[in-house]
């Protein structure tokens, strides 16, 4: 039997790459289970299945039996024999997520930061050949990670995206605002960098200027009868 | 895709054995016929009397879309 540490230190290994542990207790009666949880230190999620409706609805027939199931929802192994446990979770893993939960990570991010998303398509030769063109100084590496969050995108694999945001099969830049509205596309010369550069300057969130902001805030603050809350802040 | 491919593309999925595991991972379990039926469809879904550790919270499986979950069975009978 695959034990409780050997699980649980696969899963605190990969918990970065996203895998999840869930526990399901099988049982007629859930009296025992917290000395259990307890005793054997289980800090993930245990759903407590009295009367194993659930357990019946999977299939199960005897205990530990372990499922899998990948980032689409789909069960990719039913009753996984314990010694590829392991090999099963890193294929699973090496998975790339659905987009849609890509793109939602990426631009809760850059809403949060009040970013740019920064798409780069191409298939990996072309995201190779693409890389001479967002590689600059220090500067620049520090400008880029302030104001973009940037996601590659293969056209193979996202045709729908891809084409509302008119990228054929060639390595392309397409340069969003946080909530996905496309800004800009530069489709030649990706591997130039001062032509990416100046791509990426021009569709930057604009600087805001602190002292219009300020008296904004004051005749506001005026006309609805609050005060105003300055926060101090810098994008790291 | 020219005519000729998309014939040859239907052909196969009407003749394609109707085979669960397409993979080499081993599998346990006596009987398999509910399992591998499930195998490759969306998962069910989970339903628990209650849940320990989830502060109180109710866990479903569409929240962890884009993670991979494994989910070990255990208990008596």
């Amino acid at each position: 039997m695959k034990s409780v540490p050997k699980l649980k230190q696969l899963a605190s290994d990969h918990a970065d790459q996203g895998l999840v542990l869930i526990g399901i207790h099988s049982t007629e009666r859930s009296d025992t289970l917290e000395e259990f949880v307890k005793k054997h230190g289980i800090t993930y999620p245990v759903a407590v299945d009295v009367g194993r409706a659930t357990t019946t609805r999977f299939g199960v027939d005897s205990f530990p039996d372990y499922y899998l199931i990948d980032r689409h929802g789909k069960l990719r192994f039913a009753d996984l024999a314990n010694d590829e446990i392991e090999r099963a979770v890193k294929l699973l893993l090496a998975e790339p997520p659905p987009l849609a939960e890509v793109l939602r990570d990426v631009g809760a991010k850059a809403q949060r930061r009040d970013q740019r998303i920064l798409a780069v398509w191409g298939n990996e030769a072309q995201q190779k050949e693409a890389a001479p063109g967002l590689k600059g100084d220090r500067d620049f590496a520090q400008f880029l990670r302030y104001e973009y969050q940037v996601v590659n995108l293969d056209a193979e694999e996202h045709a729908e995206l891809a084409q509302q945001h008119g990228v054929d099969r060639s390595a392309a830049l397409v340069a969003m605002t946080a909530d996905g509205r496309v800004l800009g596309r530069l489709d030649a010369r990706v591997n130039d960098h001062a032509a990416v550069k100046a791509f990426l300057e021009t569709h930057q969130v604009p600087m805001k200027d602190a002292e219009a902001l300020w008296t904004a805030a004051l005749a506001q603050a005026e006309r609805e009868n609050k005060r105003v809350l300055v926060h101090l802040g810098a994008p790291w | 895709m020219n005519i000729s491919a998309r014939m040859v593309a239907v052909t196969a999925l009407l003749i394609a054995p109707a085979a669960a595991q397409s993979d080499d991972f081993a599998r346990e379990g006596k009987d398999r016929e509910l399992k591998d039926r499930l195998e490759g469809q969306l998962s069910p879904a989970l339903h628990a009397n209650r849940w320990m550790n989830t502060d109180g919270k109710d866990l479903e499986l569409s929240s962890l879309h884009g993670k991979v979950v494994l989910i070990d069975f255990w208990g008596t009978w």
